[in-house]
């Protein structure tokens, strides 16, 4: 099983960018490339190779699931980890999420010191899926 | 050297087989010896003078001998023998000399004892020709029989032969007398026979039992002195001459001729008597004999049931009741005439009947009931099958019966196979209770008019005899005041009753005056109505109709006259009343700032009002153009239909609901609908008033108040993951270690974060559920596991209260819940319960089964909530009081989420609760109790 080691975080507000960025990287020892925009995602995406795209669904100008589908034309996305992160929690939105390609959803408000924990939890399932 | 001497056997006769049958059917063959054949055998010794004399019957190897003199012993071997030679011819078989006869000559009777030499015998011969065997006698020496020894010898045969046969009749005689006898000794009638003189010969047993003696013995002249005889009435002694006997013996038949025999000691019989002379097989009159048979029983049962016809008859008779007899089998039916003349016919006009054909008569609306009553009784459900209805008369009008019947014959499979009843003529009965029920009606009628109807009744002069409480009340008299006292004119106005009276002088040219005023018209017969002014006590005038009629005595005679009166006064006055109300309702229709309409039954406006034209745009007359479902919103046109025919079938009077409906524009108004029906003063509807308030102002508030609710609430979550993040992190260290002083402070920032979270959370649920957005998942599952695990997610949240949670139900039941939901109303309620509990307290949680439903409670020992304060308890953002939120944290919402989560689930919620002792909150949901497990395992 591959190692996780590289997430790349799309979120228009700063603050939930620190809080995430601080979980990850010193709770969760990952490396973090934080995006403030789905624009800025698509220009550093390929540079960083990221092994889990985490996206938040309601952002100005391109939201979350937006992003994803433009990432799509610079990334391999199949083999890489997609969640959403939202604060909308009907089973219905989140089921469409997970049509449009994503493997899971984190429900805002979450827990800094267990988001890791629930990354990584994600990644192992995806690999088992993937047969890795 | 002499030749050895011969013997040859005798052959056997041609017709040997026979002759045997004919000797046995003698049955005489080994019987001892008999004198008269002893005698004629020592008859024919004597006459020939030979030592030796048999009678010889030949058998099929042996001679009989059935006598015998000169020789020992009773039979010999049959070859050896001389009488079967003689058998074979029919005349005497003389043998001179046995020496010198071929055929006898070396015969070992002969060579040896007896020595044989002379033998004559005579063969018996039957009528029928054949020979059972001889008559013979034997010498020892040579001789020779005279001509009139022969002739002796075939006399002497021919009595044997005789004997032997007459022997047979005797015997034969005997038993067939034996067996009569026997016969008529246990006979079960009584058999006396006489000889032709009279005198008794025979009595059989059952004839001696009867009569007590045996009457053998008693003379003919005797016999009325033993025999207690009666005529069959039993009053007279029969005379002699009339017994049976007497009269055959005289000549008379007897047949049937009926006696009454009484003996003492014994019951009287009636006994039937046949008679008739013995004869013997000439026919020739050899005696009389009597066969009597006791009919006693017979004829009592007999007479019982003719006895009982005959009541039964009589009975019918009286009551004049039809009867019928159904075979239920067959269908085939027997009446009576009477049933036949109660609907006008013969009983032969009806033809041949069956159950079908009886259903033509019956009338079309009776025929229900009446089989339903049949198939009832027959059911077995009901013990009589017992109906009333009408019949069709031969004259066509109908008439009412009454039938009453019962199964009295059942098949061998218990069904039911014959019925038979009664049927009676009720129509005069029925007519008289309709009558009754009539005249009763009316006078109910009178009495129940009596307090509004002045009712005065008058004899022919006018003098009154009845004076009713409506009158008292119009007039003010008292009915004591009056009654025999006055007449009517007493409370008439004096003026009216000279004008009229005039009037009718004029147009009868008859002078008429006073109380006659009233009546000269009716004597005749009619009503008259006419209004009058009464002169009530108290002086005031009371404006009247009245109506007179004339009381005919039974002759027709004028007796007394009624008269009724209304009072148009109150009518009047009434009718200005509702005038006013009209009036007012109208002016109030008018000015009414709410829409106001008033529609008909068919859905049709009758009128609006200026509010309602305003609301939808519509001046007054484009608005009366329209229906009212054309200005509804089409989703809401049949939202009321339910209230609407609930209204008219009179279950409500009115009701009230939202509806949408649309202005002139298009805009949708939101409106209150409070319709009412009006009805008539019959109870008929005539038309709804409908109030409509606008409420599309209010409508759009709400909506933009929970639309509000949910963005605010929405957009605090995203600044709020931040807080309660970073104030997380920091907590757990990430960014070093945190100083104790700065930890309580971040603590306390943590955990107002939640508490912030959970009103957020509150909120929007809140608005989920009003919004009607909240799915629901629901699955059967156990509930103990659901109770536990609330429990132990709870235990956090209740240590550091200090609060203990205990789980008290064990009831094994499943209930269709939505677990999720479930878990937040357990939650909600736990979390109270520990929050409202003192220190060291004690949450019980427990749950109970009744009649399908678990009630689920959450028990705590705390303050208790304040009487004000229990009706708003499911109200939103309720608390007891302000300080209580700062100090206990809630948001105030829990318990209205709960109220609806629970009513979404088909439950229903509620508590107890006592200041100063707890509160115990309760949930019942449906639930499906699961079988006691230990009871399987034991």
């Amino acid at each position: 099983m591959t190692e996780l080691k590289r997430v790349l975080h799309v979120e228009d507000d700063p603050s939930i960018r620190m809080v995430t960025s601080l979980a990850l990287e010193k709770v969760g020892k990952l490396q973090v490339l934080s995006c403030d925009s789905g624009q800025m995602a698509l220009e550093k995406a390929v540079a960083f190779d990221p092994q889990v795209l985490l996206l938040d669904v309601m952002m100005p100008q391109m939201d979350g699931p937006s992003t994803l589908q433009h990432l799509k034309g610079v990334l391999d996305v199949n083999s890489r980890l997609v969640l959403f992160m939202t604060a909308k929690v009907q089973q219905k939105e989140i089921d469409e999420y997970l049509g449009l390609g994503a493997q899971g959803v984190i429900i805002k408000p979450f827990d800094p010191m267990t988001l890791a924990k629930q990354i990584q939890d994600h990644w192992a399932s995806f690999q088992k899926s993937k047969g890795l | 050297m002499a030749a050895k001497p011969t013997f040859q056997p005798a052959p056997k006769p041609v017709n040997e087989e026979a002759r045997l049958k004919a000797l046995y059917r003698l049955g005489i063959l080994d019987t001892p010896p008999e004198p008269q054949f002893d005698q004629l055998t020592h008859l024919a010794m004597t006459l020939t003078g030979c030592p030796i004399s048999l009678i010889t019957l030949i058998d099929t190897e042996r001679q009989w001998f059935k006598a015998c003199i000169g020789l020992d012993g009773t039979e010999d071997e049959r070859s050896p023998g001389f009488c079967p030679y003689t058998i074979l011819g029919t005349t005497l078989m003389e043998v001179p000399d046995a020496t010198l006869d071929p055929r006898f000559a070396g015969n070992p009777r002969v060579l040896g004892p007896p020595y044989i030499r002379f033998y004559a015998g005579m063969p018996l011969l039957s009528s029928q020709g054949f020979s059972y065997g001889s008559l013979c006698v034997v010498d020892t020496k040579p001789g020779k029989l005279t001509a009139q020894q022969c002739e002796v010898m075939a006399v002497l045969a021919r009595q044997v032969v005789w004997c032997m046969e007459s022997r047979v009749r005797h015997e034969n005689t005997a038993l067939v007398s034996s067996t009569l006898t026997g016969l008529m000794e246990f006979l079960p009638d009584g058999l006396i026979t006489t000889d032709l003189t009279g005198n008794i010969q025979y009595v059989n047993s059952i004839a001696r039992t009867w009569h007590g003696v045996d009457p053998g013995t008693i003379p003919r002249q005797a016999w009325s002195r033993y025999f207690e005889i009666f005529d069959n009435t039993g009053r007279n002694r029969l005379p002699l001459a009339d017994n049976p006997l007497s009269k055959v013996l005289r000549g008379d038949s007897v047949k049937d001729q009926e006696i009454i025999i009484r003996t003492k000691g014994q019951p009287e019989r009636l006994v039937v008597c046949n008679a008739d002379y013995l004869r013997d097989p000439d026919g020739h009159h050899t005696g009389a004999v009597v066969v009597m048979r006791d009919i006693t029983a017979s004829r009592e049962a007999s007479r019982s049931i003719a006895d009982k016809n005959r009541r039964l008859a009589f009975i019918l008779e009286g009551t004049r009741a039809g009867t019928w007899e159904c075979n239920l089998v067959t269908g085939a039916i027997e009446l009576n005439e009477r049933w036949a003349e109660i609907i006008g016919y013969r009983l032969e006009e009806l033809g041949p009947l069956t159950l079908q054909m009886l259903d033509r008569y019956v009338h079309p609306d009776d025929l229900l009931a009446c089989r339903e009553s049949l198939q009832q009784h027959l059911a077995g459900e009901s013990p009589l099958y017992d109906v009333s209805m009408r019949m069709r008369h031969k004259k066509g009008h109908y008439v009412w019966v009454h039938d009453i019947g019962r199964v009295y014959e059942w098949n061998a499979q218990s069904q039911p196979a014959r019925l038979a009843g009664t049927r009676l003529d009720i129509t005069l009965i029925k007519q008289r209770d309709a009558e009754v029920a009539s005249a009763r009606n009316y006078l109910l009628e009178l009495i129940n008019a009596a307090n509004d109807v002045a009712i005065v009744a008058t004899d022919a002069k006018g003098l009154i005899t009845l004076f009713n409480t409506g009158a008292e009340h119009m007039l003010g008299y008292a009915a004591r005041e009056v009654v025999g006292k006055q007449t009517p004119v007493a409370f008439h106005l004096h003026r009216q009753v000279e004008q009229r009276a005039r009037e009718l002088s004029r147009q009868y040219e008859t002078p008429i005056s006073g109380f006659e005023s009233f009546v000269h018209e009716v004597r005749k017969g009619g009503t008259d109505n006419r209004q009058w002014s009464y002169v009530c006590r108290d002086g005031s005038i009371k404006q009247v109709r009245l109506s007179i009629s004339a009381l005919h005595d039974d002759q027709g005679n004028v007796s007394g006259f009624l008269s009724m009166a209304m009072d148009l006064t109150r009518q009047l006055e009434a009718e200005e009343q509702a005038r006013i109300n009209i009036e007012r309702f109208q002016r109030a229709f008018a000015a009414a700032a709410q829409g106001m309409a008033m529609l008909s039954v068919t859905g049709r406006w009758i009128d609006v009002n200026d509010s309602l034209c305003q609301m939808f745009g519509y001046t007054r007359d484009e608005l009366m153009q329209l229906e009212l479902a054309h200005i509804t919103h089409a989703d809401d046109l049949n939202k009321d239909l339910q209230q609407v025919r609930r209204t008219l079938d009179g279950e409500i009077s009115h009701y009230q609901q939202e509806k949408r409906y649309l202005r002139k524009n298009g805009d949708i108004v939101h409106c209150i609908l409070s319709a009412s029906l009006v009805r008539d003063a019959k109870g008929w509807p005539m038309h709804f008033v409908l109030q409509l308030q606008d409420i599309t102002a209010i409508k759009q508030m709400e909506t933009m108040k929970n639309e509000f609710v949910s963005t605010v609430s929405h957009e605090l979550r995203t600044p709020l993951t931040s807080i309660s993040g970073a104030l997380s992190l920091l907590l757990g260290g990430v960014l070093g270690e945190v100083p104790n002083e700065m930890r309580e402070l971040l603590t306390v920032a943590s955990q107002n974060s939640t508490r912030l979270s959970t009103l957020i959370n509150d909120l929007l649920d809140m608005e989920k559920l009003v919004a009607g957005k909240m799915n629901f998942h629901f699955e059967v599952v156990e509930l103990q596991p659901l109770l536990d695990e609330a429990v132990r997610s709870m235990e956090n949240y209740a240590a550091p209260l200090g609060v203990g949670i205990e789980c008290t139900g064990t009831l094994d039941v499943r209930i269709n819940v939505d677990i999720n939901r479930l878990q937040q109303i357990l939650n909600n309620l736990l979390s109270n319960a520990c929050k409202f509990s003192p220190p060291g307290g004690r949450v019980t949680l427990d749950h109970k089964v009744d009649s399908g439903m678990v009630e689920i409670s959450v028990t705590d020992r705390g303050g208790g909530i304040p009487e004000a304060f229990k009706s708003r308890i499911f109200q939103k953002f309720s608390q007891a009081d302000s300080s209580s939120i700062r100090s206990k944290g809630g948001t105030g919402l829990g318990l209205v989420i709960c109220k609806e989560l629970v009513e979404r689930m088909h439950g229903t919620i509620g508590f107890e609760s006592e200041e100063g002792k707890g509160t115990r909150f309760w949930f019942r949901l449906p639930c499906e109790l699961n079988l006691p497990k230990h009871n399987q395992s034991d």
